[in-house]
């Protein structure tokens, strides 16, 4: 694949401010993102493969206290300064926004790119192609009551670039490449799913992962229905726990906060979680998913506890909130999907929860009677984020009895609230790298379980 | 040195036919986008975005290689067209089910909606106040209203279509829309409630039963009605389910199995079930790109994005299955005309089967005598949200919902979710209402495949059923 100049995007960013300026903003700021990806995946015999390049900026610009922004998908002259005067158009009719102080001056301090693999870059769609394959076959292969199989690998390289009229002028880069599959086991009138994916920034073997989703749908199979509501103890494997933190990520954001919206208010410093519980955003791991030298609003990343031995330690910030109260950013502003069409918001870079000391195995053997949640959890996008009341459904649940795990499970309901369940929790030691950054198995005493 | 649109994709072309290749497509899209959010009669957020890009998809030996940019010189041209070949190439090696492009007669067009009120020569300023009049209906009408939110999105351009067959398609992109909510709040009893209309329409739609001022009182009289309910029903009930619900249902936990992509992969119960009886003699359904708009305002998509002139389907008829919706190389490779369900959200993605306008056709019954015919039952409107299984199950949780007594209503529930399985929805279909209604919302279009929004037009007349299924997960 082919890399894009980083000083290039950056000179480009630099240019739109300026000409937002002589348009007549009073402060500027152009974030500019560039990717390049190629994705194969094989549907059940259909083949896709595609490769490409997006860019795109998004500039935002002030006016007294009125904040103007608009995007366009690309890195063309004429295109992006026009954008930019659709910007000061928009700013006019805004409302003024009298919380609104100024663009984030420059920070130095010291902060980290995550690691950039190379070797990324001479991949082809044709050695996508043939991993895909792979573990679309190994999945085929594990047993006959495999219906259905849907696989893909894709992989991109990017990078942004942010200037403003304040002096801010950055700019980072990165590799990524994911691997998922999907497969559908049938016996007799019932069917089950299994599901695997891995993400790295490092180019990575996803030869195994085909086998495991087939061996989880396969597994799944034979499922009983719990017999009676109940609550019981949940045990969330390391795909699923991380529910806990997209919970915990709204309630952590200062804008929440700021707007009382969140149930941390007011807490800094108090007991909120289970004594061991440390959970750190991590925004410089090497191999962290989200891992980035700068934030969105191109202020350095930075390293701090949220959760410190059950105490609620800080706060996530951008520019905005940071400014309200005097601070500087904690460098977590963020935009999210495709970033030049989004306004920072805020949001965790990567999240680390301290290991326990208790593998999965010890942890199953804590359990008389309970439940056990692994790979993948439907609803949680439908959680009250506000008083952190979620009800969701495992479909791939199992029962625990005496300590042993005895049968696949129907499709169960598993409600709580996450600020009464961080209480609670106890986390094992098995981290496992996602979106979310690094999780364990969560054990959480006593939640309601519905058939 | 950049190009236009339209020149890029005609160098495109140009130079995807120097390879030896079986079919080139290009497509491209100009297209602007705003959004307007306002909260408590103050204007929270205005948005606007263009995407501007083009790609180009080749055929060989029954598969496809994709490839797309934003970077419209002739370089990054020249590398993208050498991309979908070369991807064509290797997926052609691998593609165990092969695609072949129906042949169709290759259209060259310029196509744009005839609306009154173009979107693009209204200021800013009357759409801020359409939103404003909504929520002071809104506050007007409701009872202990602790919110009200209204938005309005619009996306407005082109998108092109050019193939080494002679296509050369240049069609108006156009869909607007807008809704309230109204949330109420009584005590600890906390309801919302959300109406909304959009299509391939002018801002002249947005009158008379579509007014914002309508909107608005719909949202609160919901809303206000649901802090009153009752606890929701559970168990078997004869139902009436509204346009809005119906839509969805026949969208979402009919149509997305029909489409062939499903049916050849072997994920779709509807699979072999052609020329089966799957439904009453009620239960016919439609897809169509093109729906008369002056009876019937909503989402209007003339060709699709392969290039294919939007064919109305008719997948289920009086409870028979007749046909499934196509990509022109699903439609080719089992020789049926091709349908043009073939669609992508924007050039960066290769076109997938998707539904246009899906919806029961409409019956010979008022709304009132479907309410008769009920006589005790469900009375079941809108939704907010749901779940539905590739293998045919669902469930929905309706916006609203109210039970009927001898053909009267008798009092609102506050929360009611209908679930199932389509094949036991669809045999229990026993009449239609005449009022079709179609609606295409910005906000909140069809996902499939990581393709999403996707806008689609969603709606129908009120169902009337035997029996339904009532009750939540808990049920």
């Amino acid at each position: 694949m082919i890399m894009i100049d980083l000083d290039n995007l950056i000179s480009l960013a630099e240019r739109v401010v300026k000409k937002a300026e002589v348009y007549g903003a009073e402060e500027a700021e152009a974030y500019i993102s560039w990717t390049r990806s190629i994705n194969s995946s094989i549907q059940g015999g259909l083949i896709n493969l595609s490769e490409g390049e997006t860019a795109g900026l998004g500039v935002r610009v002030v006016l007294g206290k009125r904040v103007g922004f608009a995007a366009v998908s690309s890195i063309d002259e004429q295109k992006v300064f026009k954008a930019a005067h659709e910007a000061i158009k928009v700013a006019r009719i805004r409302p003024a926004d009298s919380n609104f102080l100024h663009l984030p001056d420059p920070v130095k301090r010291f902060s980290k790119s995550g690691y950039f693999d190379d070797k990324m870059l001479t991949l082809t769609g044709s050695d996508l192609m043939k991993k895909t394959s792979i573990i679309v076959k190994e999945a085929g292969d594990i047993s006959q009551q495999i219906t259905f199989v849907y696989g893909g690998i894709g992989v991109s390289v990017n990078q942004f670039a942010v200037a403003n009229s304040r002096g801010i002028n950055i700019g980072d880069s990165g590799t990524g490449i994911g691997g998922g599959i999907y497969c559908k086991a049938v016996e007799g009138s019932e069917e089950r799913t299994g599901y695997e994916s891995i993400s790295s920034r490092r180019l990575f073997d996803f030869s195994g992962i085909g086998e495991i989703a087939a061996k989880r749908a396969v597994n799944s199979l034979g499922a009983k229905r719990l017999e009676v509501t109940k609550r019981l103890p949940v045990l969330f494997d390391n795909y699923t726990s991380s529910i806990f933190l997209s919970l915990l990520s709204y309630g952590l954001s200062a804008r929440a906060i700021q707007e009382k919206r969140s149930a941390l208010s007011n807490k800094l410093g108090e007991k909120i979680a289970w004594k061991n519980l440390t959970v750190i955003d991590d925004s410089w791991m090497s191999d962290g998913l989200n891992t980035v030298k700068y934030d969105a609003e191109g202020v350095p990343t930075t390293v701090k506890p949220v959760i410190e031995k059950g105490v609620l330690k800080n706060y996530l910030h951008n520019s905005y909130t940071a400014l309200q109260e005097g601070k500087s950013s904690t460098g977590n502003a963020a935009r999210g999907g495709e970033g030049y069409l989004q306004i920072p918001g805020i949001s965790p870079i990567n999240y680390l929860i301290l290991p326990g000391s208790k593998s999965l195995d010890d942890l199953i053997s804590t359990i008389d009677e309970g439940i056990f949640v692994r790979y993948s959890l439907m609803g949680v996008g439908h959680s009250n984020f506000i008083s952190g009341d979620f009800s969701v459904v495992a479909s791939n649940a199992f029962y625990i009895k005496n300590k042993t795990v005895v049968h696949p499970l129907r499709p169960i309901m598993i409600a709580g609230n996450v600020y009464n369940a961080l209480k609670e929790v106890e986390v094992g030691s098995d981290l496992r790298l996602s979106f979310i950054g690094k999780t364990p198995s969560v054990l959480v005493p006593n939640l309601t379980c519905t058939p | 040195m950049t190009l236009s649109t339209y020149a890029s994709m005609n160098y495109a072309l140009k130079i995807g036919e120097r390879f030896n290749v079986d079919l080139i497509e290009v497509r491209g899209e100009d297209i602007s986008h705003t959004t307007i959010f306002s909260e408590k009669m103050n204007l929270k957020d205005i948005r606007v975005f263009r995407r501007v890009g083009i790609g180009i998809r080749a055929y060989k030996n029954g598969a496809t290689g994709y490839s797309f940019t934003t970077w419209l010189s002739k370089k990054s041209i020249k590398v993208m067209v050498q991309n979908a070949v070369k991807a064509a190439k290797v997926a052609g090696s691998f593609a165990k089910l092969k695609l072949k492009p129906a042949m169709y007669d290759p259209i060259q067009c310029k196509h744009s909606l005839n609306v009154k009120k173009h979107p693009i020569n209204v200021e800013f300023e009357e759409k801020k106040e359409m939103l404003h009049r909504g929520e002071r209906s809104a506050m007007g009408e409701g009872v202990d209203v602790a919110t009200t939110q209204a938005r309005y999105g619009e996306a407005c351009g082109h998108k092109y279509f050019l193939n080494s067959e002679s296509a050369d398609i240049s069609r108006e992109v156009l869909l607007v829309s807008m809704g309230v909510t109204v949330v109420s709040k009584r005590g600890d009893v906390l309801t919302n409630a959300r109406d909304w209309h959009g299509g391939s329409l002018g801002l002249e739609v947005f009158r008379n039963e579509y007014a914002p001022e309508r909107l608005g009182q719909n949202a609160a009289k919901w809303a206000a009605e649901k802090l009153a309910g009752k606890k929701p029903p559970t168990g078997r009930f004869r139902a009436l389910i509204d346009n809005k619900l119906g839509g969805v249902m026949a969208h979402e936990s009919f149509g997305h199995l029909s489409e062939y992509d499903f049916i050849m992969t072997g994920g779709s119960p509807l699979r072999g079930k052609l020329n089966q009886k799957l439904g009453s003699e009620y239960a016919t359904i439609i897809d169509e790109g093109v729906v008369n708009n002056a009876l019937y305002p909503g989402f209007t998509l003339p060709f699709d994005d392969e290039g294919v002139k939007t064919r109305r389907v008719t997948l289920l008829n009086q409870g028979v299955l007749e046909n499934y919706l196509h990509l022109r190389g699903t439609a080719g490779a089992v020789n049926v005309e091709p349908t043009g369900n073939g669609r992508a959200v924007d050039f960066r993605f290769e076109p997938i089967c998707r539904m246009r306008n899906t919806y029961f056709p409409p019956g010979d019954l008022t709304v009132e005598e479907g309410l008769e015919l009920l006589k005790d039952g469900v009375y079941v409107c809108n939704t907010s949200g749901g779940q539905v299984g590739l293998d045919g199950t669902f469930l929905f949780k309706a916006m609203c919902g109210y039970w009927i007594e001898g053909g009267e209503p008798k009092y609102a529930f506050r929360d009611v979710a209908i679930r199932g399985h389509i094949f036991d929805f669809l045999q229990n279909v026993i009449g239609r209402c005449k009022d079709l209604k179609l609606h295409s919302s910005y906000f909140g279009g069809c996902g499939k495949g990581g393709q999403s929004p996707l806008p689609v037009g969603i709606g129908g007349p009120h169902l009337l059923l035997k029996e339904a299924t009532f009750g939540g997960e808990q049920g």
